[in-house]
């Protein structure tokens, strides 16, 4: 049995290496590399390059990147849910640290609590080597409090996209993940829906954010959120010239118009 | 020249550094376009640059592929160190945003190569740490591999599958989870 599993393998090898069509080059690339092309797939689709061949079987497990990129492709919510809760208990165990971290929920019956992943982030991965966070989803994915509580100091993150769930619900997960990036340079907010969300600001806040950080809003028109958001960040500590909004500009098809604030009323 | 540089920031900009392939040929580029690749960098930090850098991994072939990279992308770097700190001037955002653009119709006519050439810059990215040109050509073969089926990979990239069947049936049962 065991001479007949050795016989097969060796034949296999050699045909293809008679076969002549190219060899094998990207089994051959360092392993950092592959980490760095498996943290540029989907996560599922990084998980499937298990099966390739006995070198790729736990490659993706210590990826430096995870992207994961909504419930499309799957069969129904329950699996993606699924998925993205075993995604997450696996990298937990290999304790493999994470650089980059983006999430997409977007599609329909998602009300996994968002920040249910963070305290997963925490423990999963670890954390204090994040530099990079994406994470969007519908408007009305459920945010709540105490799910705030539990978002770790992200001590090395430096850039952060959050779109427009961020500041439904008084800003809440906007300022809780500004208070807990002390190093962050850039920001990005894609505020395209973010129409109907009234916005309330604390005026009782004190300024936390660091001086270097660059915040850019995107969203249709300038609108009273967005104002309310450019008050509430300007009371954080962020001068309005380090704020840029880019408006889509429908008229003209396409493209976009950069606009800076330079004050508001 | 290592000594005098930390006084002299014009000379230093003027520098030029000879690299040297790993078929002998020179290519001489200014040292904004050398320090692209972090490990030119640091070299030149430790001052040993002097009499030429060779470059045994990479044939001249790739070399000017790598150059022709850094050369455009050391203009970028330019435009973007030589901006204010802040957002402020509303007439750079539109020449930035131009500049963006036709740097993106660069690297996505760089990266028409075969798939050989493709292997060949990203090892050399790796080993000369260009960040950029790393992840470009790596997002290239992330691309081309996404959505596919594990056959169809193993079949694009001629990757021979040494696990058994047995084990190949294991491997698919513990990750089902990953494949629905």
């Amino acid at each position: 049995m065991f001479d007949g599993i050795r016989l097969q393998k060796r034949s296999k090898n050699e045909e293809a290496s008679t076969a002549c069509t190219g060899t094998d080059r990207i089994s051959g690339l360092p392993e950092g590399v592959l980490h760095h092309v498996l943290s540029f797939l989907p996560a599922h689709d990084a998980v499937r390059t298990c099966v390739l061949a006995r070198r790729w079987r736990n490659l993706w497990m210590s990826a430096p990147g995870i992207r994961i990129t909504g419930v499309k492709g799957w069969r129904d919510a329950g699996k993606f849910v699924a998925f993205v809760d075993r995604l997450l208990s696996l990298r937990r165990s290999s304790c493999a640290p994470v650089e980059s971290c983006q999430m997409k929920f977007h599609g329909q019956l998602i009300r996994t609590p968002l920040l249910d992943c963070i305290p997963s982030l925490e423990t999963a991965i670890v954390c204090q080597k994040l530099t990079h966070i994406e994470l969007s989803a519908y408007p009305d994915v459920f945010v709540l409090n105490r799910d705030l509580k539990w978002c770790p100091t992200f001590t090395k993150l430096k850039t952060l996209l959050l779109n427009e769930w961020s500041v439904a619900a008084d800003q809440n997960a906007l300022i809780c993940f500004l208070k807990h990036s002390p190093a962050l340079e850039k920001l990005t907010l894609e505020l395209y829906k973010a129409s109907q969300y009234p916005v309330k600001t604390d005026p009782l806040e004190l300024p936390f954010a660091s001086n270097h950080l660059k915040v850019e809003i995107k969203c249709e028109e300038v609108n009273g959120t967005v104002h309310k958001i450019l008050s509430s960040l300007s009371t954080y500590g962020i001068p309005l010239n380090h704020i840029k909004i880019q408006q889509a500009n429908r008229s003209s098809g396409s493209g976009y118009v950069n606009l800076v604030c330079t004050g508001f009323s | 020249m290592a000594s005098a540089g930390s006084g002299d920031e014009k000379a230093a900009a003027a520098a030029m550094i000879t690299l040297i392939s790993s078929d002998n040929e020179k290519f001489e580029v200014t040292e904004a376009t050398a320090t692209l690749s972090q490990t030119i960098r640091h070299m030149i930090e430790d001052g040993c640059t002097d009499g030429g850098v060779p470059l045994p991994n990479v044939t001249s072939k790739i070399l000017a592929r790598v150059i022709e990279y850094c050369k455009k992308h050391a203009t970028a770097a330019a435009g973007e160190e030589g901006s204010s700190s802040s957002f402020s001037d509303a007439a750079f955002l539109e020449v930035d945003r131009a500049f963006l653009e036709e740097l993106e119709e660069f690297d996505d006519a760089f990266l028409e190569v075969d798939r050989a050439t493709l292997f060949d810059l990203i090892l050399a990215a790796n080993y000369l740490d260009i960040k950029g040109l790393l992840n470009l050509t790596c997002q290239k073969v992330a691309d081309s591999v996404k959505g596919k089926t594990p056959e169809q990979i193993r079949e694009m990239y001629n990757i021979v599958n040494d696990l058994t069947p047995e084990e190949e049936a294991e491997i698919r049962r513990e990750t089902q989870w990953a494949f629905e």
